[in-house]
């Protein structure tokens, strides 16, 4: 199984739309994909079009096998699992990320975990396989972030790969613009892939859908695509 | 009716007294009746009118001419004779009226309605079963052909074929230099070998089968059998002509004979060189750099200007910055002529060097070894300051040069994305190649393969060791540019040619501004021969001297080419039998020649050249480079460089009368030979028939192409002022309200793009829209406005641009290192039928355009020519009309 954690630097950068549309471009290319919210806002079956007034997920559970009936499909066959109402520990998380992988799935399926921005992956048990995704957006903000990231990253002795992934992207601004021609020649591990500015994502959630269902001649359709055979090209040089 | 007999005149009375004689009474008043009624009433010519009673009652000797009748009879009369009007009795219609009724005895015409298919296809069926028969027969043919050759080709790789072949015994060079003498020897016999008629006959009728037969067969091994046939079969050909067709007794014969076969020893001398040149090309392909950009030397980028717009230097000047190259070795210098205080600005501001000197000495050369002095690359690329650079451009030629340290030159091809004025004028853009498609894409690579490249003046990559040795660029002839390559290659060092457009730049605007470029180029060549003669002097290969001979010759084909013109016209006016020989004579040795050679030239040269056109190049040029060549042969220091005008605009569709004055003399002085042709031929002397039906084809052929060159001076209306370039490459827009669509970008010019949509779009005119393009990972947002929109089509224009702004667009567009690569793949190969038949509907429009722009003191002859055509051609009989019987 092939494990990916997205979260974003900061909060509000678009994590969750990312998660959404990601699983729906992987889906498209015939890939098995587990959507889990990892984050206590549960917004993530939101996306996929749950409707509002369904508010439990795993951490109403005391176990995770207990929760299997909070699994959602959606009509383009990704699973998905809602976070719920009830907070949760790290240990508690820790122990849904390891029993999610003792799902009854394909051996080559997708576990997207939407995670807040607010944790620290190192709590988690991550292991050299797993590639975490951290979304930024192109701002000095975000600069510095990233850099006291990297610092983090650099003291401590962390095993898995990790990826700067751009959201919002707006090449007509010229801070954001000159700021990515920076980071994509100055800082390292940075994703050669970036999310476009598009207002069909914001759009799609209006129909309880994802863009890459909605406007499939969209600059982001062909964003999230590319971002999605990038992650397989990756997680196949992993094996 | 009393009444009226009261009123008759003396002369009235007369006649009614005769006519009482042979007829009664009622008959008489019938036909005064008549008489007044024609002739008063209907406005008839009195004898009109007089005889029209007599004929009405000679008919009515026939006929019952009652009511129905009459009715009945002046129908069927208005449907057999459609183009006789009342009044019926002028001398027109009289002529008309016997005219028809020949046709309707001749020919068995029916009033009924046919229906048209089936009259059609009767014969229209019978024409297709023989084509459809006759290309079955042919492709079988050409199949078998086809197998046979393939089969032969095998075979040589049979075992003991290799054997004789790997034979040690070649080494030998006492045997190679036997064995060329012998193949010299066999050669002469057979070309000096006179053959009888027949002889001759059997010999074309071979080697128009094996030419045939070679048709579909594709690979070097038959276009090299086929330029063998043409070598033997033109040669001889001449040898023929030399020794016998020479009217020795008729001085003036022999005066007009020997200048036809003066030229046709050059056509002839053009043609071998030609094939020698183009039979291999090299195809030299790029060879990359190495990874360690420290390695990589400097280069400095001239882009010399006098006085073009600042408009069409800018874009170049920015995309030099952006070739890929390290900026630390990339130097770019605009060299103005006309020291003009914008383009320094203009220099600063985009952050390129500016150069400029006191004098204008020389002109480009003078001015580029100026910049020399105050430069220190080691390597200096040139582009003309409309030749926009690809990013790809060093990577695509500086590799020769780490390769080989004895390559001194590397030349692209000039490339052109807008239409010269044979395209414009005549509608041609890329639908047939162009004239400069020629060198560029085969006789430069022929070149390279004897390593015969010359410099060109834009679009290169010089070294500047080898200038140094020189001394600079050679200033002595205005072709500097073909002689400064000269002179390097003289002092040992070699040229390389890269087959792939790495710029494109503006074509000349008008047809005068054209043939001013070449008569440059032709004065240039022509002092060049003088000067420095290839023939002569050190430093050169056979093979580099016999190329750079070609190249010269091709520029001395204006007296040639006039000659070819005018030949035929000899014979018509003159009597003069410039080809002294029976009429089966001629038709055998010329015909089957010109075809062979047209065929294999139309093999060599498939894509790059379609048949015909070179003749109406030639032809356009003729007139203009007979002087200055001739004058350059004679005195090569006179004469000065008129420099060539660059991104101008025709506002208005008009004729360039004093650009063509040469070809409408030519086309007078044919067309009147003609006439007086046919006037021989039908009361001439009845032995000298054949020899007139020949040049009076030679003529025809002649007025074909003169008026297809009358028909480029046609000056057609430019739209726009920024040209458009065709393109294929995705991008983005992002709309006001934020959403983005995927687009392709199908054309685009310096201040505007155009774009597709996969499915409907939204957008309309004058929305705000965000074009997104990218470069390699960069991407790019430009504010464009919406010009206009169709279902999937949007056109967008750029508007106030920063500086960071356009050079991020052109780097996106002009720059891109794809951007020319289809310059050749769209043309097919040529086919010799189909391009004189577009050659001839071009000369068809030369007249029409002739007519249509004719100054105004002629229009009322046009138009009094134009109505006695249309009289006379009413007078000829026509089809009668038919009518659906209602019985049937």
């Amino acid at each position: 199984m092939k494990k990916v954690f997205l979260k974003g630097i900061k909060g509000g950068t678009g994590t969750t739309s990312i998660v959404a549309n990601l699983a729906c471009a992987l889906r498209k290319s015939d890939e098995d994909v587990i959507a889990i919210d990892l984050d206590p806002k549960s917004d993530l079956g939101l996306h996929f079009g749950l409707s509002w007034e369904h508010t439990s997920g795993w951490s109403n559970y005391l176990s995770f096998e207990s929760a299997l009936d909070e699994f959602h499909i959606d009509d383009d066959g990704v699973i998905f699992l809602p976070f719920g109402t009830l907070s949760a520990s790290t240990q508690r998380t820790q122990k849904t990320i390891e029993s999610a992988q003792q799902l009854q799935v394909n051996d080559n399926a997708w576990l997207l975990f939407d995670c807040p921005a607010h944790q620290d992956l190192q709590d988690y048990d991550l292991s050299s396989h797993d590639i975490v995704l951290e979304v930024i957006n192109c701002d000095a903000i975000c600069h510095s972030l990233i850099y006291r990231r990297l610092l983090q990253l650099n003291q401590s002795s962390k095993k898995w790969q990790h990826y700067f992934l751009i959201n919002n992207y707006n090449s007509a601004s010229e801070l954001e613009s000159d700021l990515l021609q920076i980071w994509q020649s100055e800082t390292p591990l940075l994703a050669p892939v970036h999310i476009n500015k598009d207002e069909v994502i914001k759009e799609s959630t209006a129909f309880r859908n994802v863009a890459v269902n909605c406007a499939p001649y969209s600059v982001a359709y062909d964003d999230f695509e590319t971002l999605a055979s990038w992650l397989v090209t990756r997680a196949a040089d992993n094996d | 009716m009393i009444k009226h007999s009261d009123k008759k005149s003396v002369a009235e009375r007369l006649f009614a007294l005769i006519l009482s004689v042979f007829f009664t009474k009622k008959i008489v008043r019938f036909i005064f009746f008549k008489f007044h009624s024609y002739f008063n009433h209907h406005k008839v010519s009195a004898i009109g009118a007089i005889l029209m009673p007599f004929v009405l009652l000679f008919i009515s000797l026939f006929i019952k001419l009652d009511n129905n009748n009459k009715k009945r009879i002046k129908i069927k009369l208005r449907h057999l004779y459609p183009h006789v009007s009342e009044p019926i009795s002028t001398p027109a219609n009289i002529i008309r009226v016997l005219l028809q009724s020949l046709y309707l005895a001749i020919f068995k015409v029916s009033t009924k309605h046919q229906p048209t298919e089936t009259v059609i296809k009767t014969s229209t069926r019978l024409f297709s079963r023989i084509f459809t028969l006759l290309a079955f027969v042919d492709r079988k043919l050409t199949r078998k052909c086809k197998r046979l050759w393939l089969r032969l080709r095998i075979g040589s790789k049979s075992k003991s074929y290799q054997r004789v072949r790997k034979a040690t015994i070649w080494n030998s060079k006492f045997l190679k230099i036997a064995l060329y003498f012998v193949i010299a020897f066999a050669v002469f016999v057979f070309i000096t070998v006179p053959f009888s008629l027949e002889a001759q006959a059997i010999y074309i009728s071979l080697i128009l089968i094996v030419a045939y037969s070679l048709r579909r067969v594709e690979g070097q091994i038959a276009t090299i059998t086929m330029i063998t046939l043409s070598v033997t079969t033109s040669t001889r050909y001449l040898w023929w002509r030399f020794t016998d067709t020479l009217n020795w007794g008729d001085p003036v014969a022999l005066a007009l004979g020997m200048g036809l076969l003066l030229a046709e020893t050059y056509a002839w001398l053009v043609l071998i060189l030609g094939f020698f040149q183009t039979i291999n090309p090299l195809q030299r392909k790029p060879i990359p750099m190495d990874s360690d950009t420290s390695k990589w030397p400097t280069v400095d980028v001239y882009i010399p200007t006098y006085n073009e717009p600042l408009s069409v230097v800018k874009p170049t000047a920015i995309a030099a910055q952006s070739i890929d190259w390290p900026a630390d070795k990339l130097n770019i210098y605009i060299l103005d002529d006309g020291k003009r205080p914008e383009f320094a600005e203009l220099a600063k501001e985009i952050g390129v060097g500016y150069l400029d000197r006191p004098d204008n000495s020389h002109a480009k050369a003078g001015n580029m070894n100026h910049a020399m002095k105050y430069t220190d690359g080691e390597y200096i690329a040139i582009f003309d300051c409309d030749h926009i650079p690809a990013r790809s451009f060093l990577q695509m030629t500086m590799g020769q040069f780490m390769n080989d340290e004895k390559v001194c030159l590397v030349q692209t091809p000039h490339h052109f994305f807008s239409a010269d004025p044979f395209e414009r004028n005549l509608d041609n853009h890329r639908k047939i190649p162009n004239e400069n498609m020629l060198f560029y894409g085969l006789i430069q690579d022929g070149n390279d393969m004897w390593d015969a490249t010359f410099f060109c003046g834009s679009c290169a990559v010089l070294k500047r060791k080898a200038l140094d040795d020189i001394g600079g660029f050679a200033v002595e002839t205005v072709t500097e540019d073909a002689h400064t390559a000269l002179r390097m290659q003289r002092e040992g060092y070699k040229t390389a040619y890269i087959n792939i457009p790495q710029a494109a730049g503006l074509a000349t605007d008008s047809l005068s501004a054209h043939v001013g470029q070449r008569i440059r180029w032709a004065r240039g060549m022509a002092q060049i021969f003088r000067l420095d003669n290839p023939l002569l002097g050190k430093g050169l290969s056979l093979v580099q001297r016999l190329c750079y001979i070609n190249a010269m010759l091709h520029f001395l084909s204006g007296i040639p080419r006039i000659v070819f013109l005018t030949a035929p016209l000899a014979l018509i006016y003159f009597n003069a039998y410039i080809i002294y020989a029976p009429f089966i004579a001629i038709f055998l040795y010329i015909v089957p020649t010109l075809m062979q050679v047209k065929i294999t030239n139309s093999r060599v040269q498939g894509k790059y050249r379609y048949s015909f056109w070179g003749e109406v190049y030639e032809s356009v040029l003729a007139w203009y480079i007979l002087k200055p060549t001739t004058v350059a042969l004679i005195n090569p220091n006179k004469g000065k460089f008129n420099v060539t005008e660059k991104g101008g605009l025709n506002d208005t569709a008009r004729y360039d009368w004093l650009i063509s004055k040469p070809y409408i003399v030519l086309l007078l002085i044919n067309v009147v030979g003609m006439c007086y042709a046919v006037f021989r031929l039908l009361f001439g002397d009845v032995s000298q028939i054949g020899v007139l039906l020949i040049s009076m084809i030679w003529v025809s052929y002649n007025i074909i192409i003169l008026g297809a060159a009358v028909a480029v001076a046609a000056e057609a209306k430019q739209v726009r002022s920024s040209h458009r370039i065709k393109a294929n490459f995705p991008a983005a827009i992002r709309l006001e309200n934020g959403r983005t669509i995927k687009v392709k970008i199908t054309d685009y010019s310096d201040s505007g793009v155009g774009i597709e949509t996969i499915s409907e779009h939204p957008c309309r005119e004058n929305d705000k829209v965000e074009l997104l393009m990218s470069r390699g990972k960069k991407q790019f947002s430009f504010p464009t406005y919406i010009c206009n929109t169709r279902k999937n089509q949007i056109g967008l224009t750029l508007r106030d641009l920063d500086l960071a702004k356009q050079k991020a667009f052109i780097q996106c567009t002009f720059s891109r290192a794809d951007a020319w690569i289809d310059w050749q793949e769209n043309f097919k190969h040529d086919r010799p039928s189909y391009s004189f038949k577009h050659v001839f509907i071009t000369s068809l429009r030369g007249f029409t355009n002739l007519i249509y722009h004719a100054p105004s003191q002629f229009k009322p002859f046009i138009i009094l020519m134009a109505n006695i055509i249309n009289f006379v051609v009413s007078l000829l009989p026509k089809k009668p009309i038919k009518y659906y019987n209602q019985y049937d």
